[in-house]
This record gives C-alpha cells, structure tokens and sequence, in this order.
C-alpha cells in the first residue's frame, strides 16, 4: 500500500519534470528562432570576410572593427544618420502635438457615431499602400521642387505618424476616471486648462511610448524614402542597400551599418513593449 | 455647446493636415488613373486616355499575376502567423522563471528595420554560404537555392514575414492573456478543467476579440509588404514574389509608367478598403 502511494507519486514528478524539461526545449526553440538573425548580424558585423561565411558558423572568432572603420569611413553615413534622425523626430513631433488632441476628442466622444467614423478615417490612412500617395506626391514634388528635399519626407511621415497616434492614444484618455475631469470643470478650470495641466500630466507615460513607437517606424521606413530623396537626403535603411552591388553584397559593412541602424530601435522597443501592448490591442477600430 | 466647441477645435488640426497630405494626393491619383503619364517618353505630360488603363489592368497577365501572388503571399503569411502567434502566446501562458525577458526578446524582430531584416535572410537563404541552405543540406543531402525556385522564394518572403510579425501577435495576445480575471480561470480549474480544455474553450474564446484585431492589422500590412520582398527577391524569380504593391513599383518607377501604376495601386486600395469595411461589419455584429 505504501509502496504504490511512494511509486504513483514518483510517477508523478517524473512526469512533471518530463513537462518540464519539455516547455524548455520549446521555449528555447521558439527562442533561436527569433533572436537567431539578430545575433548573426552583430556577430558578423565584428567578423572578418573569411570568418563570415564560414560554414558552419565559426561561434569563436578574433573579433574586428575593419566592418565599422569600413562604414564610419564612408563619406555620406553621417549625412544619412542625421537625415535619419530629423526625419524621424520632426513627424514624431509634429504626429503628437496634431494626433494627442484629437485623441483625446475621440475618447471623450467615442459613444457617438461622429468619433467612431473619425476612427475609421484615420485607420483608412493605413489602407492605402504608400505607393498609392506617392506616385501623386512624386508629380506634385518635381513641380514644386521638393523632389529629394528632407521636408518631402517629412511631411510623408508625418502623415503615417497621426494615424498611429490617434489609434494608440484614446484608451489611455479613457482610463483616466470621470470625476477627476469633472472635478477640475467644477473648480472653474476651462475644458482647455483641464486638459493641459490635469489630463496630460497622467497620461505622459502613454504619449512617450507612443512617440518611440513613432520614431521606431519612422526610422525603418524604407519605401517613402527610396522613393523621395536623393544622395543628400538619403537615411540610413536607404544607405544601407547600397551595400548591395552589382559585384555581389559586401556582407561585413553591410552587417556593421545594419547593427548600428538597429540596436536604438530594439533598445526602444524593450523600452515600451509593455505599455503599448494595451493601445495596439485597444486600436480605435473597435470603438 | 461649450464643451463641443473645444472638441471641434481638437480634431481639426489633425483632420486638415491628413486632408491636405491625403486626400488632395488621392483625388489626385483619381485623376491620373485617367492619363496617360509617361515620365521618361514625354517628361510627365499628361495625356487623357479616358478607362484605358482600367482596361489594361483587366488584360494585363503580369498585373492579374501580381493580384494572384498578393493572395498567395497574404493567406500564407497570415495563416502561420496567426497560428503560430496563438500557439506560442499560449505555451508561454504560464508562470515560469524569466518570462518577461523570455517575452521581450521574443518580440525583438518586430522593431527590427525590415529591410536589414529582408538582407538578413538573403544571407541566410544564400544556396552557398546560407545557414539555412547549410542545415537543410546536413539533414537532407540536397542542395536548397531558396530564392532562386518559384515556389521556394515565396516561401522564402513568407518565412520573413512571419519570422518578423508573429512577435506581434504574440506581444497582443500575452498581453490580452495576462489581462484575463484571474477567477475564471480558477473557476474553470475548480470544476476540473484539463489544460487543453482550459486553453480551447477558456482562454482562447475570451481572447478572441484580440485576435480578431491582430488578424486584421496583419492582413492589411501583409498586404502592403514591400521592404523584405524588395531585397529579397526584388519580385524575381520570374515574377513568383511580384505582389501588387512590387508591380505597382515596378511599373512606376522602373518604367516610369505613372498613370497606369496608379490605377494599379489605386485599385488595389479599393477592393482591401472594399473588404475591410465588409470585415468590420461583421465583426462589430460579433
């Protein structure tokens, strides 16, 4: 009788270990599989050519600057990094003192039919592919001159940057309790001074998490940029093509120019990924 | 009256910039579908041709190709990733030692710039020196050339796609999980419950509606991918991963066909405009 308790309840843990050991070989394969492409691009960005493509992959090897010598070297990389960067922070800027306002609007409305329409026109702004605009803007640009100029980027980026923050924003707004609102409109603050100095102090933390997701994708674009500028306004993900020639891809300065385009966004993205789960998953198309 | 007033003057800013930098470039496209544009053979003049490129799309095989190949390219995405996105975000559902920093590197791809993604990828589909063309050849002795076979480089555009935006749909499904009332899923345990039985008829039904959401937002950037396929397979080979959105490219900026690229991409926006809005009214009446 003792023994069989004893035996069933050693069945019973190895199993439980069995389990164990099962979920961590699952989560280690989910695991390479989706952080392997990020650590072969830093590991070969500090490779040599030969170290590079050595199969299978060489995971010790004498490490290397020659790949970032090589991109810092080139002439226009600091020119694209600076064009990178205003291009992402102007639209962020601009996507946030147009898109939180109006977010705001949205939520207090959002019973009626008007602000579930407002959603609908924003979320249509995602529908159409960038192509769809830039061929028009392309024409309007060579007319008016702003064809490879930095602020035809902008403005194209600033019109992807309103939509995220008009779809992320609302659910914070609605967050926030009804009293306190109507507790500063009794005080005899204005519906403006309620919504400057009460309404935005709480949801600060939301507007930074969705100005880095701006800046995330802004930064990553690549199509509106391909497109529109030229060897002076290029940004970087544009750079980085160039890399690709007709002699075959020089992997080591390419994976060198791609680590140092990357690791700000992902350290971004560590950054806000908890607190935009919520808004992404809110979106304002459910209304 | 005051109240709405204040509204009004919040709304608009953003509605007027999304007017000029949208809407006068779309009603603009409307008006170039019914031309002819050519910048390279008369320098952007603009020829009326009344429904002619209309027409051309209708009998032209590479377009109708493009269509077929965006279909393809979406469903398959759009399958896995949903699939597999729930099936991971499930598995990772429970309390265990290092979860968030399990969960933060897991969704590491999704802020990764995707056409650094799409080079990546090369290398690794690359048939000499490729990582994956490596394995596949220790496992099964054959030779792989991923992006250079029909059928192997949509695979390929497929598996970057999902590879980048699974973490996406796992990152709003965790969060929807982790939001569940933590007395349905004791009650559910209390009347004894299996874990399959939890997972299929507890917490994916209560989850539905993010999952729903993600579908949605994947379908419509599916649709729009352009970055990987552009450094992967540039449409090629043949044109096996030319989607919609590559020709509409092509055809404007390679061949600097203007109006009829437009009336490409333009009537591609109408019939997923077409489709979403069929898809929200059902899902609101859910």
């Amino acid at each position: 009788m003792d023994q069989d308790a004893i035996r069933k309840k050693n069945i019973r843990t190895r199993k439980r270990l069995l389990r164990g050991a099962g979920f961590w070989a699952g989560t280690i394969v989910i695991l390479l599989f989706f952080t392997a492409p990020l650590i072969w691009l830093v590991s070969t960005s500090f490779k040599n050519y030969i170290d590079a493509f050595a199969m299978p992959p060489k995971l010790i090897f004498k490490p290397t600057l020659e790949n970032y010598i090589t991109v810092f070297g080139k002439a226009n990389f600091f020119n694209n990094m600076v064009n990178s960067i205003i291009s992402a922070v102007v639209p962020t800027v601009l996507g946030i003192l147009v898109g939180v306002p109006c977010s705001y609007a949205i939520a207090m409305l959002m019973d009626k039919k008007g602000a579930k329409n407002l959603s609908f026109f924003f979320l249509s702004a995602r529908i159409a592919p960038p192509i769809m605009t830039l061929l028009p803007l392309y024409i309007i640009y060579s007319k008016i001159g702003l064809l490879g100029s930095r602020w035809g980027i902008i403005i194209m980026y600033t019109l992807m940057c309103i939509p995220i923050v008009v779809w992320l924003m609302p659910v914070y707004f609605r967050d926030i309790p009804n009293e306190l609102r109507e507790a500063a409109l009794v005080d005899g603050c204005s519906e403006f001074r309620t919504f400057t100095s009460i309404i935005l102090p709480l949801v600060r933390p939301a507007i930074a998490a969705t100005a880095i997701y701006c800046v995330i994708i802004t930064w990553n674009e690549f199509l509106i940029a391909l497109i529109l500028s030229n060897k002076t306004s290029q940004t970087l993900p544009v750079m980085v093509t160039s890399f690709m020639t007709f002699q075959g891809t020089q992997w080591g300065p390419m994976t060198a120019a791609g680590s140092i385009i990357m690791i700000p966004m992902l350290i971004f993205g560590f950054v806000i990924q908890k607190s935009f789960a919520r808004g992404l998953a809110s979106g304002s198309v459910k209304g | 009256m005051k109240k709405k007033k204040i509204y009004r003057a919040f709304i608009l800013p953003a509605i007027i910039t999304m007017v000029i930098i949208m809407i006068i470039p779309f009603l603009f496209a409307i008006y170039i579908t019914f031309h002819d544009v050519n910048l390279l053979e008369s320098g952007g003049a603009f020829f009326f041709a009344g429904i002619k490129n209309f027409k051309t799309f209708f009998t032209d095989k590479r377009a109708l190709n493009s269509v077929a190949t965006s279909v393809k390219f979406l469903v398959g995405a759009l399958t896995l990733e949903m699939f597999l996105g729930v099936a991971i975000s499930v598995f990772l559902d429970r309390k265990f030692p290092g979860k968030g920093i399990i969960r933060a590197l897991v969704i590491i791809p999704m802020f990764m710039t995707p056409v650094v993604s799409g080079l990546i990828w090369r290398a690794f589909f690359d048939p000499n020196a490729g990582i994956v063309s490596y394995l596949f050849k220790l496992i099964t002795h054959r030779q792989l050339d991923m992006l250079g076979t029909m059928s192997g480089a949509m695979w390929g555009i497929i598996i970057v796609d999902l590879w980048q935006w699974t973490p996406f749909v796992i990152l709003l499904v965790m969060a929807s999980l982790d939001s569940l009332p933590e007395e349905t899923i004791e009650a559910a345990k209390v009347e004894g419950a299996s874990e399959w039985q939890m997972i299929r008829h507890v917490k994916i039904p209560m989850v539905k509606p993010t999952i729903i959401m993600a579908a949605m937002l994947r379908a419509l950037e599916a649709l729009k991918a352009f970055d990987t396929i552009y450094v992967m397979t540039k449409g090629g080979p043949g044109s096996a991963t030319e989607t919609m959105n590559m020709y509409a490219y092509t055809v404007g900026f390679e061949f600097y066909r203007i109006g009829y690229a437009t009336t490409i991409s333009f009537i591609f926006t109408i019939v997923v405009s077409l489709g979403l809005s069929k898809l929200l009214q059902r899902t609101n009446a859910l």
